[in-house]
């Protein structure tokens, strides 16, 4: 049975290897059967289990887990504390959000009433401007009228004398005398009265 | 074909003798040595970087304690944090054995049923303890489910003192029997495998899956032991 257990053995022969050889090998005494029910070991197993428990409960107690949890709670603090200022990083960019959001709307605002303003001052503006622009247009268009009318009626003076000396010189020519000027003239007045009825 | 309890057997490394009683340091001793040396590595060199991202030994380190600190708060309830570290120390020695004695040519020192009866009667008598020190008289009200017909206590009283009673045999043995029974089966399947020379390769075959299983099997049992324990805690802290 020992010549299983060569890695056990070479393990403890670099610090032991005297005690073990000199050490009595109990399996060698053992008898066939279970060697959980050989009382002489239990001595043994008990000791050391309880030596081994209470270094490994001690351990635990005193050094392994304070220090298990002195990691997880500081990890927990982080994350709080990452968590934390996110949290005002997100309050502060709202912030800022909505500060923009007021100038926007305050300026949009200004520069609708900038428009309303400049438009109302340009209507008015054109509105005056128009108004002068038709009342000297008016005036001389009147003063042209009158001045067409006193030409007109100049030229149809003129057209009058023209087609009497007219009528006077073909009357001469075909009947052989002169016409009454009265009469040439009553002739032209009705021959231009037919015309422009 | 070697006898499979061979591998149990117990053998002095260095011969102790203190006031007539041998407490020679045995390989069972050897085993509890290593287990104590690795339970010390996991926790202290693990935990020395101290990272809020864990490497693998601190992970490993944190997933045992919140894995315990979850399984005692979930059983044994409201201010049991107190009993982590008692928990945790058992869950260890018994994982550490276990699986321990999955290698090759070791030792388990947790299929000796002297072992297991300790551990479990030290559990008993801890859970006894507290209980009378915190609930005094109290404690026996435990033996009688509250709400029950009293001309029933002549009957239910023996039986809950019996349940009661019976809780470190019922812990120690389902310990000690699936280390020693999972540890035969590898030695006999093995021994099958040298034996049936090439075919062999289907004792073999049943070995490493056996192997698996038995890795299982370790990790379940500790998990029992320590689950068994909180939920024994929980009498300690409840008034019945």
């Amino acid at each position: 049975m020992l010549a299983r257990l060569p890695s056990i053995r070479l393990t403890a022969a670099g610090l032991m290897l005297a005690l073990v050889s000199t050490g009595a090998s109990r399996a060698e005494e053992a008898k066939e059967g279970m060697p959980q029910l050989d009382p002489h070991s239990f001595a043994s197993q008990l000791f050391w289990l309880a030596i081994f428990f209470v270094l490994v409960f001690l351990f635990l107690r005193f050094v392994g887990l304070p220090r298990v949890t002195a990691i997880i709670d500081e990890r927990a603090k982080t994350i709080g504390g990452d968590i934390a200022s996110a949290e005002l990083l997100r309050a502060q960019a709202a912030e800022a959000e909505k500060t923009y959001e007021t100038t926007m709307a305050a300026a949009h605002g200004k520069a609708r009433q900038l428009l309303a303003e400049t438009h109302e001052q340009n209507s008015a503006a054109l509105t005056e401007k128009t108004r002068a622009a038709a009342a000297t247009f008016d005036l001389q268009v009147g003063e042209a009228v009158s001045r067409i009318d006193v030409a007109r009626t100049e030229a149809l003076k003129g057209i009058r004398e023209v087609a009497r000396g007219l009528a006077a010189d073909i009357t001469i020519k075909l009947a052989g005398h002169a016409p009454g000027a009265d009469r040439v003239a009553l002739a032209v007045d009705n021959a231009a009265g037919q015309e422009n009825a | 074909m070697e006898n499979p309890l061979k591998q149990f057997a117990i053998h002095t490394l260095i011969p102790i003798h203190i006031g007539g009683y041998d407490v020679s340091f045995t390989n069972s001793s050897l085993l509890m040595v290593i287990a104590f040396a690795l339970i010390v590595f996991l926790f202290f060199v693990g935990t020395s970087r101290k990272s809020v991202v864990p490497g693998r030994l601190q992970s490993a380190a944190e997933m045992i304690y919140e894995f315990t600190a979850n399984m005692v708060e979930d059983n044994a309830g409201h201010g049991s944090a107190k009993y982590v570290p008692f928990v945790m120390a058992i869950f260890l020695v018994v994982l550490f054995g276990n699986i321990l004695g999955l290698v090759p040519y070791s030792f388990t020192y947790t299929s000796h049923i002297i072992v297991t009866i300790a551990l479990s009667l030290m559990i008993f008598l801890v859970v006894v303890a507290l209980s009378l020190k915190n609930h005094g008289f109290g404690f026996f009200k435990m033996f009688f489910p509250s709400g029950a017909p009293i001309f029933l206590a002549p009957l239910l009283i023996p039986i809950e003192v019996l349940s009661f009673v019976f809780r470190p045999i019922s812990l120690s043995v389902r310990l000690f029997a699936n280390m020693m029974a999972g540890h035969v089966m590898l030695q006999l399947f093995a021994g099958f495998t040298v034996a049936l020379g090439l075919f062999g390769i289907l004792p073999l075959t049943f070995v490493i899956l056996l192997t698996g299983f038995e890795i299982l099997v370790a990790l379940l049992q500790a998990y029992v032991f320590a689950l068994l324990t909180s939920i024994y805690l929980k009498d300690t802290l409840e008034a019945h």
